[in-house]
């Protein structure tokens, strides 16, 4: 075997072991199982809270969005609170009207979580942000919101209102 | 009639390097174009005041950056710190594009490329990138091999001038980098 032919296979075999090997650890396309985490989105709710104030409660709304595309945002268009008694929709146009703040991430460099007439929540790959909601005041107990993302299962968490305030 | 420099193989048949030109300008476009469009045509890129600083995108990384997550948030959280990283690595974009277009130091320029290209590998599994990234970085590793193995810059590239005034030069003349030839 010349020279030119152990350099040649020396070389192959690095490039076929970084080729494969990043293959199947960032996708499995070598012997699976198949993965792809920029297909859809996956909206995780990091937490909520709730504070009654006359007579509206402030929803605090702290979520982000760990897989799905990185060049456009995941929309949140339909948001729901309920308990076993009671039940209130917020539809995008609604939650644009009563979202009053957002708190961005520091991490949030240049990609910012917003709201929108069409989309209501929008949130980019990776970043975070916290949403206050003004909604109509909720009695005290236990409540549970659940948002709608489109393609995907809804996500929901609990949250208290206490009678305090 | 001018002799082709060529490739021999092991079996006695030669690939003219000529072949390699192809190879060159499509690697060397790539990691130009790179360079390019982030120091001169849209310069905002490295700008960390800018919403288009690239580096923001380091964002879309952070949901399976396992260890490297703190990293991220404090280059997130400092953009500034970024910036100099980002315009070094844009302007080896613009000379390794550059060298490998013209044919100079061809080796060198393709060895560089294969190491810039691996050293991208972390964005196809830190961000939930589709697997395009995946493949563009896998055919500049490849490519950038190729390039450093042949004499590719020898035939309509610079690298001819330098091999005919100073013939095959080594890196260093030691018994380990002799071996690797500078063009």
């Amino acid at each position: 075997m010349q020279r030119q032919d152990v350099i040649a296979l020396t070389f192959a075999i690095i490039v076929a072991v970084f080729i494969l090997g990043t293959g199947q650890w960032a996708y499995g396309n070598l012997y699976g199982p198949l993965h792809n985490y920029s297909k859809k989105p996956m909206v995780d709710i990091v937490s909520v809270s709730a504070t009654n104030f006359d007579n509206h409660t402030y929803l605090l709304l702290n979520i982000t969005d760990v897989n799905g595309p990185d060049a456009y945002q995941t929309s949140i268009p339909i948001i729901v609170v309920s308990n076993t008694t009671f039940s209130l929709t917020l539809n995008s146009t609604q939650i644009y009207t009563h979202t009053v703040k957002i708190i961005q991430a520091p991490w949030n460099l240049n990609k910012k979580d917003g709201v929108s007439r069409v989309g209501g929540l929008e949130l980019w790959l990776g970043s975070e942000a916290t949403y206050t909601i003004i909604v109509s005041k909720l009695q005290p107990g236990s409540y549970t919101i659940t948002l709608y993302v489109p393609e995907v299962p809804a996500v929901s968490a609990s949250f208290t209102v206490s009678a305090g305030a | 009639m001018e002799k082709t420099e060529t490739l021999k193989d092991s079996l006695g048949s030669y690939v003219p390097a000529a072949y390699m030109l192809p190879l060159r300008i499509g690697v060397g476009w790539m990691w130009l174009d790179g360079g390019l469009r982030k120091l001169v045509l849209a310069p905002q890129k490295v700008n960390p005041a800018s919403a288009s600083f690239v580096l923001g995108k380091f964002v879309t990384f952070l949901p399976h950056s396992g260890p490297f997550e703190g990293f991220l948030k404090f280059m997130l959280e400092n953009p500034s710190l970024g910036s100099p990283f980002l315009i070094v690595y844009s302007v080896l974009e613009l000379v390794v594009g550059t060298l490998l277009i013209i044919g100079l130091f061809t080796r060198l320029a393709g060895f560089g490329g294969a190491l810039m290209a691996a050293s991208l590998a972390p964005a196809f599994w830190l961000g939930s990138t589709c697997e395009d990234e995946w493949q563009i970085g896998s055919l500049l590793v490849a490519g950038g091999v190729v390039l450093m193995l042949s004499a590719a810059g020898r035939r309509y590239g610079l690298d001819s001038y330098l091999y005919r005034r100073f013939g095959d030069r080594g890196v260093l003349n030691t018994k380990l980098l002799r071996h690797i030839k500078l063009w």
